[in-house]
């Protein structure tokens, strides 16, 4: 490693080698075993830094936030329930009311629980898929 | 236990509505996102609101979660981020009278005040970077992330990011020099 490359290293990545990229740190380490005033000169002004950034701590989230955060699971969840139910509602009512003569309506009905749970299952895979969320 | 392995693991059990799981989840995500988040949007508040949110699009999506593409905890920190920037944007399109200078909760009573100042310090420093630049600083040297998951999270080259880091410690130094020779000027 050069002492260039190292001083390039301190201002990107700060003094701390074991935050420096993995296939760089152990010929960072070789030079400070080597060149110890040189490094240190230039982990110095790197280091000052590093401690101001350290003393910024964020105080832990209190239980409130965590509980609204869980009971918020639940209501994501019944709502999918309650989407869910009502569309097998929507089948069977379908099924009960209209029998034969109305066959046909049940199976649209079927057929667009099917397609929705389809479409539901496309937006899924596009909505979990980082780089959608990169693009919003 | 390899993490990743776990969160996924944690995600099925999600999407199979298990309390535990979601507990779980809350516990081991939280801490890092809010910090995340006070620390883009200098407000404790709002970085709460975004948290929340982040875990509410967590919730939504559990169980569809396909492996191989990136990692969750990449995915969960991209989300927030996105929610912080939309808050920032807001901010920008809708300047209030007063920018929010609310910092975090009160200290405990083992920290001094001068502890408590110097994290003010900081927090302000870190508001005035450049956006892209306190995102660069807060995944590499807060959430400590490798060079290669920051510049993914940000979805940008290893290049872009030390520019990106380069340039946001140069100004945070340039910043808190000039806050310290305006507090020796009064």
């Amino acid at each position: 490693m050069t002492l260039e490359r190292f001083h390039e290293l301190t201002e990107i990545y700060g003094a701390d080698t074991r935050r420096w990229p993995p296939p760089e740190q152990a010929a960072a380490i070789t030079f400070i075993k080597d060149y110890p005033d040189l490094a240190q000169s230039a982990l110095k002004a790197a280091a000052e830094l590093d401690s101001l950034l350290s003393g910024y701590q964020i105080a832990q989230p209190d239980a409130a936030l965590r509980e609204r955060i869980i009971a918020a699971s639940g209501k994501s969840r019944s709502g999918w329930m309650r989407a869910h139910l009502w569309w097998q509602g929507t089948g069977l009512a379908g099924i009960g009311l209209a029998g034969a003569v109305t066959g046909a309506l049940v199976i649209g009905v079927i057929h667009s629980a099917e397609t929705r749970g389809y479409e539901d299952q496309a937006y899924a895979v596009t909505a979990f898929n980082i780089s959608d969320e990169l693009d919003e | 236990m390899d993490n990743r392995k776990t969160d996924e693991e944690l995600l099925v059990r999600i999407g199979q509505h298990d309390d535990a799981a979601v507990r779980t989840m809350v516990s081991r995500k939280l801490p890092r996102l809010l910090a995340m988040a006070v620390r883009m949007l200098g407000d404790r508040h709002e970085a709460e609101d975004v948290t929340q949110e982040a875990f509410v699009r967590l919730w939504r999506q559990a169980g569809k979660w396909q492996s191989g593409r990136a990692t969750f905890d990449t995915w969960l920190h991209r989300v927030t981020l996105n929610l912080c920037y939309d808050r920032l944007r807001r901010h920008r399109e809708q300047p209030v009278a007063e920018a929010p200078d609310r910092a975090d909760p009160a200290p405990g009573p083992e920290e001094t005040l001068s502890t408590q100042d110097e994290s003010d310090r900081i927090r302000k420093a870190l508001a005035s970077l450049p956006d892209r630049q306190r995102e660069a600083i807060v995944l590499q040297y807060y959430q400590e992330f490798t060079n290669i998951e920051a510049a993914e999270i940000m979805d940008i080259s290893i290049e872009a990011l030390e520019s990106l880091l380069a340039r946001a410690r140069r100004n945070l130094r340039t910043i808190l020099q000039e806050a310290d020779e305006q507090e020796k000027t009064r």
